[in-house]
């Protein structure tokens, strides 16, 4: 109701909406109309034909996360929101979770419906799971993907023509200009995959896109979920965004503008009461999504994403502090982090400051960037503080429990990276002994003692 | 006159051919001078799974080529890996759990967060292939994290992308030329130090405007030459043992 009354205090964003409801209702209606009377052709074959031999590839090259917690998990939330609605014809439901970074969700045509570990961690419970469920199910509802590649044909096939007609004009004239834009955008589109694939992913026309959020309103109001849940994923997007800098941005980020979505959601949701969350909603969802939670953080450190790293794995470990394992992820990235602080400054986030970002995230190496932030006090300053804060959490991690191996390899590592080679090798022995041979890391870590070790022997001989 | 047409023909035909062969990125490919002199010597080799990806660009848009990819994807595979053992190398995968005691999905996970790096370190890589005679690159020894890596000296990572061009998307591309409007097909390969991650070598091969749109069935004939080339050049194998002599 708050941010409701903001809204209001806001003319411009007022009367954005109010120009857009109609607009969005008689687009609705026009797509419901083409849903409605959406038949199979040759085309839509192959692009059902397509989704299916994706959703192959995903599962063969090991991008589906498998968790016996999580999936019935997402599965009881889909089937929730589908709810007793008929299922059309070539759609069959299925929820899984990719190991992606990337914050996004998407469905094919053909009803799969995927999640990435990016997003699952961002989310604080399930009625926002639900919120992006049911939009995205309302694409697959709504035979989005089919009616996109077909729209998409047409106007492809109208600026090929228009491509060969414009590079007959004299060259350098306006027309031909704008036309050789078109095109090119449309040559990028096809280099990357089957357009529809890329629409699944990177988001449909604005139209469309707004009816996948009313439907997905609707649908999560009739699931008893709360409808406000869909206003607060806006905002979790919208603030998670200025966090890193993103080589690729995700398509629920900016198409179309996330606050004008939030407002529409919330308009939606001040006349229709649902089931508010009840207290511990936010500690069982953790629960539940902490295989993708803790698979996302490594995969963030794995993709210089120190910062998201560590605001994912202190949510679960406050959450959870008495869970070592937490912990340690929360402790490894601290100390990933390096240089670097826990959040941008004002100046990163400056439009200046993100275009240098940007520059640096092409032109260097991690290695490099740590070299660059240390070059100033307040980089060797982050250093100390994350040092400590690392260290002081692998110790409440190994005062919880004392044979925690992955606490031990962790101080270790640490210990290294100051220059503290005996303490590195104790620790690195200590995991070593307990994990006896069956740890995945085991020969690395064995590898890092030998080194250690022989620094360790150096050192003490040049004093 | 018609000597004159004849000529303006050859010319504009020559035209054409310029524009199509500027979208072609041309084959190279940078090796550190411990591969090439034999102080790293490569005998057993670890493959990550390979990725490929082939679109179909027609005048009504970009098409799906999804089992294609995979079958091409497949092709490219098998081939890198048979030329290997022609070289005498020993090939592991990196999704066998070999004697680890690893489960299916802990390997997959890692292999995810090797292809993440990868995909990190390629933002340089691609900028400043040179640098590996630097040391420059490296995925870390989380390398080793891999059971096949324990057994391997160094991991390879097999990239494809290629576009195939219907007939009607050519006829425009001689009307107003352009980058999109050419087949192509470009193969990447990428060597890591099993042990510390360092990147050994890349190349980039990219031989396929000779084929046309029949590249995607010809694997063998389009980079099987190159890739004996560059097995040599990175003395593995048997390529090690011929120079020693």
């Amino acid at each position: 109701m708050h941010r409701k009354a903001a809204c209001l205090k806001c003319p411009t964003l007022a009367l954005v909406l109010l120009v857009m409801f109609p607009v969005a209702v008689t687009c609705a209606q026009e797509l419901d109309k083409a849903a409605a009377d959406f038949h199979f052709t040759d085309v839509d074959t192959q692009v059902l034909h397509d989704s299916k031999a994706i959703d192959e590839q995903y599962l063969k090259k090991g991008l589906v996360l498998q968790d016996p917690q999580l999936q019935p998990f997402l599965d009881s939330v889909g089937k929730r929101i589908i709810g007793n609605r008929p299922i059309p014809d070539q759609v069959e439901f299925k929820f899984t979770v990719l190991r992606d970074p990337m914050v996004q969700a998407f469905a094919l045509p053909n009803g799969s419906v995927y999640v990435t570990t990016g997003l699952l961690s961002l989310l604080e419970d399930e009625s926002q799971l639900a919120a992006v469920l049911s939009h995205e199910t309302a694409h697959v509802f709504e035979r989005h993907g089919y009616l996109e590649n077909r729209s998409f044909r047409k106007k492809a096939l109208t600026l090929n023509i228009l491509q060969i007609v414009a590079s007959a004009a004299p060259a350098g004239g306006n027309f031909s200009q704008s036309v050789q834009l078109f095109g090119a955008a449309v040559n990028l589109g096809a280099a990357v995959s089957s357009e529809i694939i890329v629409a699944s992913v990177f988001g449909y026309s604005r139209e469309m896109e707004h009816q996948a959020d009313n439907d997905g309103l609707i649908a999560l109001s009739n699931a008893s979920y709360d409808p406000t849940a869909m206003a607060r994923t806006f905002e979790l997007l919208d603030e998670d965004s200025s966090l890193e800098y993103e080589p690729i941005q995700g398509f629920y980020r900016d198409h179309p503008k996330l606050t004008e979505r939030r407002e529409l959601a919330l308009q939606y949701a001040s006349t229709h009461k649902a089931n508010k969350p009840e207290a511990d909603d936010k500690k069982t969802y953790a629960d539940n999504a902490s295989a993708a939670i803790c698979s996302e953080i490594q995969l963030d450190l794995s993709s210089r994403r120190e910062r998201t790293a560590v605001d994912r794995a202190s949510k679960l470990s406050d959450m959870f502090p008495d869970n070592p394992k937490y912990k340690v992820l929360l402790a490894d990235s601290y100390r990933a982090l390096g240089a670097k602080t826990k959040l941008p400054s004002p100046d990163e986030r400056t439009r200046h400051g993100q275009a240098e970002h940007r520059k640096e995230y092409f032109s260097m190496t991690p290695e490099e960037e740590q070299k660059r932030l240390l070059a100033k006090p307040d980089g060797q300053a982050a250093l100390h503080d994350n040092e400590a804060t690392a260290e002081q959490l692998y110790k409440s991690a190994l005062q919880s429990n004392p044979n925690y191996a992955d606490a031990h390899r962790g101080l270790g590592f640490l210990f290294e990276q100051e220059g503290r080679y005996n303490e590195a090798a104790t620790e690195y022995q200590s995991y070593l002994s307990m994990v006896a041979g069956t740890s995945m890391d085991h020969l690395r870590i064995e590898r890092r003692l030998a080194a250690v070790r022989k620094l360790s022997d150096a050192s003490m001989q040049s004093r | 006159m018609t000597l004159k047409l004849r000529l303006l023909a050859i010319l504009c035909a020559a035209g054409f051919l310029t524009v199509n062969t500027q979208a072609i990125t041309p084959s190279w490919s940078y090796e550190n001078p411990k591969v090439t002199t034999g102080e790293f010597q490569v005998r057993n080799v670890c493959m990550m799974p390979a990725e490929g990806k082939l679109s179909k660009v027609t005048m009504k848009g970009g098409q799906g080529m999804s089992s294609e990819s995979d079958n091409w994807t497949s092709a490219l595979e098998n081939m890198v890996e048979a030329h290997l053992k022609t070289a005498g190398a020993q090939i592991l995968q990196a999704s066998d759990a070999m004697a680890s005691g690893a489960s299916d999905e802990e390997i997959r996970q890692v292999i995810v967060q090797l292809n993440q790096k990868y995909e990190d370190v390629a933002n340089q890589l691609n900028r400043h292939p040179k640098d590996i005679k630097k040391s420059r690159f490296t995925l870390g020894d989380d390398a080793a994290l891999l059971p096949c890596a324990a057994k391997s000296d160094v991991l390879v990572f097999v990239q494809g992308e290629g576009q195939v061009t219907s007939g009607g998307k050519k006829a425009m591309g001689m009307l107003v030329g352009g980058k999109g409007n050419v087949s192509y097909a470009t193969l990447v390969l990428t060597m890591a130090d099993a042990k510390t991650g360092e990147i050994l070598a890349f190349a980039r091969l990219s031989n396929a405007e000779s084929f046309g749109d029949k590249f995607v069935d010809q694997t063998e004939n389009v980079y099987g030459k190159a890739l004996d080339k560059q097995f040599s050049r990175l003395r593995i194998g048997v390529y090690l043992d011929k120079k020693k002599h």
